[in-house]
This record gives structure tokens, C-alpha cells and sequence, in this order.
């Protein structure tokens, strides 16, 4: 599991943020919330503009530095504007089977990274300062003095032209024999696992045929049907083959409609949610739902939120929300419930206040109300 | 001013709502005076003066006589600015504390034991939608302690007979011992103004606030001349200095190393462990709490069984009583109990 997850210096994070997943409350409600004493279901609130699509990109940064691909990487401005650091840290603190595992670096505008360090229980497997040419080595911590490193120095810089430079643990992973129980092993899972889903690309559009075909189980049909009506959308829905072999989606009436072009936003944004999860063969391990319930009802909100307590139940879900019917105790927790700031800080209703916040507490109220505005 | 400004929300507000009585409103600025950690702003609360059979029918007027079985979302700002400033209407989602304090007034000629238990059940949230407070037999039962600790405490009762309001405050200011702390702003104020001529407000302020923090023994004497320098003679400036030195050694906070606000915040937290125990009391007959259980019982208390003991103990025009309990210092401790115990 993540425990905790330091940025700086990224888009409009000019100064350290910080998320300790392990600062919990002692609630004794909504405990579903909380998986092995860490925070696995958070919802972020905040104004417009104050960063909350950009810390989920951040927090999938990992995945691209331990993964080639630029799937999320994104070419426009990287670093914070206002500041004079050439590079952006990210700091990435795991617990695996009760090792600690910190993997931290920095990376320049050009994303070429500057640094990259992996400790695990405290001690230092590697740093590498690339941009002074000093580095250190101890991979017997982690059973792979065998590495030849000298093949590394060699590959760095010949990754294809979109990537500057080959970080050092991407090497590592991809081309030296780890054993199953290894911790990178199990940081290159979780790394894997990682998703970002935001309420804008692509949501709206006409899927790709490879969900039609996954559809075609009769079963499988019948489990997005399921899925909708339990989530407060009913309708029937009927697959079929056309002539040319296309695969249409239709809602079943008198007459078909055809399901892409008529279904409403919500309907639409909640089976796109589906089609990118539920067909995969694994279950996430981190999921950044970025306006996740943008254009759901607000009951509807709290049965997606039901759903993936029920679904998964060791995934680390952030959320992100303008919906305040959801800050409710009755759903999470003043520990799982965050705002971010136009400055940038990232607090809990239950530190966002002096008040002691309990059970009772109507947390949408006072939030309205403005009890939390020092942090908003 | 450009184009697009609309009227800005002014959020964050607090509502005190008394009996239009000016004893609340002194301990409320005390509390908060000394409990910082609240964080409200005297000078900017809103306080509105009613009594509670008055307020309930304004409720009445805008929600129904169905209103408490119906459990509606009561908004006080609402009913009271709709009220009085029709044209300026505020809303309880631009409140963060919505306090009531009421005395039990079982002589008032409105006395319902029905409406005012309906109160009690329906304002329990200060955050929401209010919380009600009510003291037995009046708000002047916070210093009604002859001793601390006041063991006698646990007994304390007044026959229902006891009336009008005027008797009960008399009995109070004879037995407490806490009213010398209490007063003593007010009474600086009054020396500073009246004895010492000091009659520019904000001056007097400072003056008194600079008194106010002297938290050791040995400054007493040089902060009270450095204070009053130039502000008054230098004739009045002894005598001055002579009898706000005794004072203030009087009062005890200097001595204990402590400016007076920290050294009545321990006062107040003591006021509210013996209001603990003494609501334990009423309500499971037990008045001792042992010392690191006091948030456990204190969680366990329910107003509105107090409030109907209280009904039926009083009920008997010769023969009932009053136990004296004093709530609306609760506040303090349902704010965060950790401002009780540190």
C-alpha cells in the first residue's frame, strides 16, 4: 500500500503537499474506509482551479517512470510557474508485508529526470545523481549485486526519442531475474495496478469495438445491465450484430434505440466508468477518479461509492468531487475527507477545524457554513 | 468595482440567541476570551435578545405546530431575520455556531413542559441547525460553587418556590466564590474609567488588557506604571499603582505564574467538571467520576432526560425543586473535550 505520497514544485504545486495515508483518526464509523490502518477510500473537495486533476496526475507519475509509455505524461508545462527549482520531486513511501519501501526523484521540465533514489527500510539501495554523475549502488540489499550495471550505462540514454532517459529502476526491474517475493517485485504490481480516470477524455465518445465483443456474453451483458439499475439508471439493453460486422449497443424497447447516441451523460459517463474497469483481469491497486460523479445524481454518487467500497476494498481510491451531499459520515470520515486549497495544502475536515468532529456532525453544514475556511 | 461582482457571501457567522440579558452575553465573552481556540469573535456575533415560548412561536409561524413531530430543518437565522430585516435575510449555511441559552423558568406564565422539551429534543447541534442550552433555575448557576472543589455541589437544589429570578441571583452572589474572578475585567474597566478618569474606550482597552496578561508576580508592579504611564497624573499614577497591584495579588493569576485568562480558563474547566458530575448526578445518580473518565460520562449525558427530570421534580408548587445545573458551559466541552483537560 501507498503510506504516503510528497510532491513540489509540479504544475501549480509550488511548495511540498504531502498525503500520509496512515494519519488516521480512530473513527469508529465508516470503518470500510480505512484498509490495514491506511486511508484506501478518500474524497478531495476544493474550489475550481485549485489542482485537484493535476495531484492525480502526479500521483501516477510513478507509473510512467517505472513503465515506459507516455500515456500520461503530458508535453505542456511540467514544472510550477512560479518557481525557480529546475526540477519537480515526487516521493513515494510503500509498505510491503511490513517493509517500508521509499522510492523518490526528480525530474526536469524536459521530464528527463535529475535524481532517483530507492531506500528500502531505511537504507539507500541506489541513488543516482544524474545530473552530477555520482551514483551509488548497493543492490545486494535487494539480492541483485548480479545486476551488470554497466549495461545500464550503456541503454540509458538509447530509449526511443520521447524519452529523455531510462530511469535507473525501470532498468532494474525490466532486465535483471527478481525472485516472486522480491518488494520490487511488488512495487512494480502496485506501480502496474495504478489507474487515473477522469471525467473528460474520451468519456462521452463511442467506446471501441473490444467492449462489444466482451459484451456479447450473454452473462456479461446482463452484468452492465445489473450494474446500471443497481446504480439508478433503469434499462434493458440488447447487443447485436449488424451486417457488417459491427457490434451495435441498443436499449431494448418496441423499437431498438441505439444506446451511444440517446443514453443521457450520466448513463454514459457510468458505463464508461464500467467498460474501464470491470472487463480487466485484475483489480486496480490505486484508482484517481478524478470528478468521478461530475454528471451522476447525487444518489447515484453514493451507490458508485458503495460500489467500489464493496468491489475494492484493499484499492487505494482517491476521489475528487463539487458534490457535498457525499460529505456525509455516513459514507466516510472526517479523516477521508480533504480539501485543497487555492494555496496548495491538502487538510482533513477533522484538522481543518479546532472543533472535536463527531459521528453526528453534519459535515456538508458545516462546511457550507464555512467552519473549514481557513483551509479551503 | 468591474462588471461582474455580485453581493459577497459573508459565511463563518455565529448566532447567540439569550434572553435579551445582559449576564449571558458577559459570560459568553469570557468563554471565549479565554478559549481562544474557539475562535469567535465577540464583537462580531450576532446576539438576539427572545425568550424561549416567544422563539418556539415563531417557529410555529413559519414551520407549523407540526414542526418538531415532523422533524423539520429549523433555520433560527432565517425565522429571526425574516422577522426583523425582511429586506436582509440571512440563512443558518452561513453559520458555524448557532448557540441557545434559556433559563428554566418554571414561573414564567409560558412555562410548557411539552414546548420546552421539544426544544431540547430538536436543538442539539450547535453546528446545525443550534443547540439549546438550558440552565437550572438560571444562567447565574455557572458561579453558584462556595468552595473548589464543591463537593456540596452534588446536592445543590432550590425549592421551586424560590422566585422570582431576583432571589436566586441574591442567594448566588452571597454564596459563590467565583464571582470576584469573574467580574474582575469589568471592574478594572470600571476603576480605570471612573476612579482614574482613563475616558477614550480604546485606551482603557489596552490598559486593561495589558493588566489582564501580566502572568508573574514580580511584573505586577512595572506593567501597571509602564501601562498607565502618561495616561494618567503622575499623582494618580501611585495611587494607581498601589491599588491595582493589590488587586490583581488578590485575584491570584500573576502568583500562579498565569495571565488572568489562563488562569480563569482553569476556573471555567473546573465549573464544567463539577456541572459534569452534578448532570451525572441527576441523571444516574452518581456524582464522583473518576478523574480520567469525565469525557466518557460526559458523552453519556442527554439533555432532554435531565431537562424531564427537572420537570418532574419541579412540578409540585410547594414541595419541588431545582437541582441547580449550569449546561451552557458545555459548550467548551463539546467544542473539543481536549480544551477541558489541558
Amino acid at each position: 500500500m501507498l503510506k504516503k505520497f510528497t510532491l513540489k514544485n509540479y504544475k501549480n504545486f509550488k511548495d511540498e503537499i504531502s498525503i500520509d495515508f496512515k494519519n488516521t483518526a480512530g473513527y469508529q464509523f465508516s470503518t470500510d474506509c480505512i484498509t490495514d490502518g491506511t486511508i484506501s477510500k478518500m474524497l478531495i473537495y476544493g474550489r475550481n482551479a485549485t489542482g485537484k486533476t493535476n495531484l492525480g496526475k502526479a500521483f501516477i507519475d510513478i507509473s510512467t517512470t517505472i513503465f515506459a509509455g507516455q500515456h500520461y505524461i503530458d508535453a505542456d508545462i511540467f514544472l510550477n510557474a512560479d518557481s525557480i527549482d529546475e526540477a519537480a520531486t515526487f516521493s513515494y513511501e510503500f509498505e510491503f508485508d511490513n517493509k517500508e519501501l521509499i522510492y523518490r526523484y526528480a525530474r526536469f521540465s524536459n521530464q528527463k529526470l535529475r535524481d532517483e533514489e530507492l531506500i528500502i527500510d531505511k537504507k539507500t539501495v541506489f541513488k543516482c545523481d544524474f545530473a552530477n554523475g555520482k551514483y551509488i549502488f548497493k543492490l545486494e540489499l535487494i539480492n541483485a549485486e548480479t545486476a551488470n550495471i554497466e549495461t545500464y550505462f550503456q541503454s540509458m540514454y538509447i530509449g526511443d526519442d520521447e524519452e529523455p532517459m531510462l530511469p535507473f529502476l525501470r532498468w532494474l526491474i525490466s532486465n535483471v531475474a527478481l525472485s516472486n517475493d522480491s518488494i520490487l517485485i511488488k512495487l512494480s504490481n502496485y506501480a502496474r495496478r495504478m489507474l487515473m480516470i477522469t471525467a473528460k477524455n474520451g468519456m462521452l465518445k463511442r467506446t471501441n469495438d473490444s467492449f462489444y465483443k466482451f459484451l456479447e456474453n450473454a452473462s456479461r451483458l446482463k452484468d452492465l445491465e445489473d450494474f446500471l439499475n443497481e446504480m439508478g439508471v433503469s434499462c434493458k439493453l440488447i447487443l447485436k450484430k449488424l451486417p457488417d460486422g459491427r457490434r451495435e449497443l441498443y436499449f431494448e424497447h418496441e423499437k431498438l434505440i441505439p444506446f451511444y447516441e440517446t443514453a443521457s451523460s450520466g448513463t454514459l459517463a457510468l458505463v464508461d466508468l464500467y467498460r474501464k474497469l470491470i472487463p480487466k483481469s485484475w483489480d486496480p491497486s490505486f484508482m484517481y477518479l478524478d470528478e468521478f460523479d461530475a454528471f451522476y445524481h447525487y444518489e447515484m454518487a453514493e451507490k458508485v461509492i458503495r460500489f467500489f467500497k464493496k468491489k475494492y476494498p484493499n484499492c487505494q481510491i482517491i476521489m475528487t468531487s463539487h458534490n457535498t451531499n457525499l460529505m456525509t459520515n455516513r459514507l466516510l470520515r472526517p479523516d477521508c475527507l480533504f480539501i485543497l486549497s487555492r494555496m496548495g495544502t491538502l487538510t482533513a475536515l477533522c484538522h481543518a477545524t479546532k472543533r472535536e468532529l463527531r459521528e453526528g456532525h453534519n459535515l456538508e453544514k458545516m462546511y457550507i457554513s464555512g467552519e473549514f475556511d481557513r483551509y479551503e | 468595482m468591474n462588471n461582474y461582482q455580485s453581493e459577497i457571501r459573508r459565511r463563518g457567522q455565529n448566532l447567540l440567541i439569550v434572553e435579551g440579558h445582559h449576564e449571558k452575553n458577559k459570560l459568553f465573552w469570557l468563554i471565549f476570551k479565554c478559549f481562544p481556540e474557539i475562535d469567535i469573535n465577540m464583537d462580531e456575533i450576532w446576539i438576539y435578545g427572545t425568550n424561549i415560548y416567544q422563539l418556539y412561536d415563531d417557529i410555529v409561524k413559519e414551520y407549523g405546530e407540526e414542526w418538531a413531530r415532523e422533524n423539520e430543518d429549523i433555520d433560527l437565522p432565517f425565522v429571526i431575520s425574516k422577522k426583523h430585516s425582511p429586506d436582509r435575510l440571512q440563512y443558518k449555511e452561513d453559520f458555524i455556531n448557532i448557540i441557545l441559552v434559556f433559563d428554566y423558568e418554571r414561573h414564567d406564565t409560558n412555562f410548557s413542559e411539552d414546548k420546552i422539551l421539544e426544544m431540547q429534543k430538536h436543538f442539539t447541534d450547535a453546528a446545525d441547525m443550534g443547540k439549546l442550552y438550558i440552565n437550572y433555575p438560571m444562567i447565574e448557576s455557572y458561579q453558584h460553587l462556595c468552595q473548589l472543589p464543591d463537593d456540596n455541589f452534588s446536592e445543590r437544589k432550590i425549592p421551586v418556590s424560590m422566585q422570582p429570578g431576583k432571589e436566586y441571583k441574591a442567594l448566588v452572589e452571597q454564596e459563590t466564590i467565583l464571582k470576584a474572578n469573574i467580574d474582575f475585567p469589568h471592574r478594572v474597566n470600571d476603576l480605570l474609567e471612573k476612579r482614574f478618569g482613563i475616558n477614550d474606550i480604546e485606551k482603557r482597552r489596552k490598559c486593561c488588557n495589558e493588566i489582564l496578561e501580566i502572568s508573574s508576580a514580580n511584573m505586577i508592579e512595572d506593567t501597571i506604571c509602564n501601562t498607565l504611564q502618561g495616561i494618567v497624573s503622575d499623582r494618580t499614577l501611585l495611587t494607581a499603582k498601589y491599588q491595582l497591584t493589590d488587586w490583581v495579588t488578590k485575584q491570584g493569576y500573576a502568583h500562579a505564574n498565569q495571565t488572568y485568562w489562563t488562569y480563569i480558563r482553569g476556573i471555567f474547566q473546573q465549573i464544567i467538571f463539577h456541572n459534569i458530575s452534578k448532570a451525572n448526578r441527576i441523571q444516574y445518580s452518581q456524582y464522583q467520576i473518576p478523574s480520567d473518565k469525565y469525557k466518557e460520562y460526559f458523552e453519556k449525558l442527554n439533555l432532554t432526560e435531565i431537562l424531564k427530570i427537572q420537570n418532574f421534580s419541579s412540578q409540585d408548587n410547594i414541595s419541588g425543586f431545582i437541582w441547580v445545573l449550569n449546561t451552557c458551559i458545555y459548550f467548551i466541552a463539546e467544542y473539543n473535550f481536549s480544551l477541558v483537560t489541558d
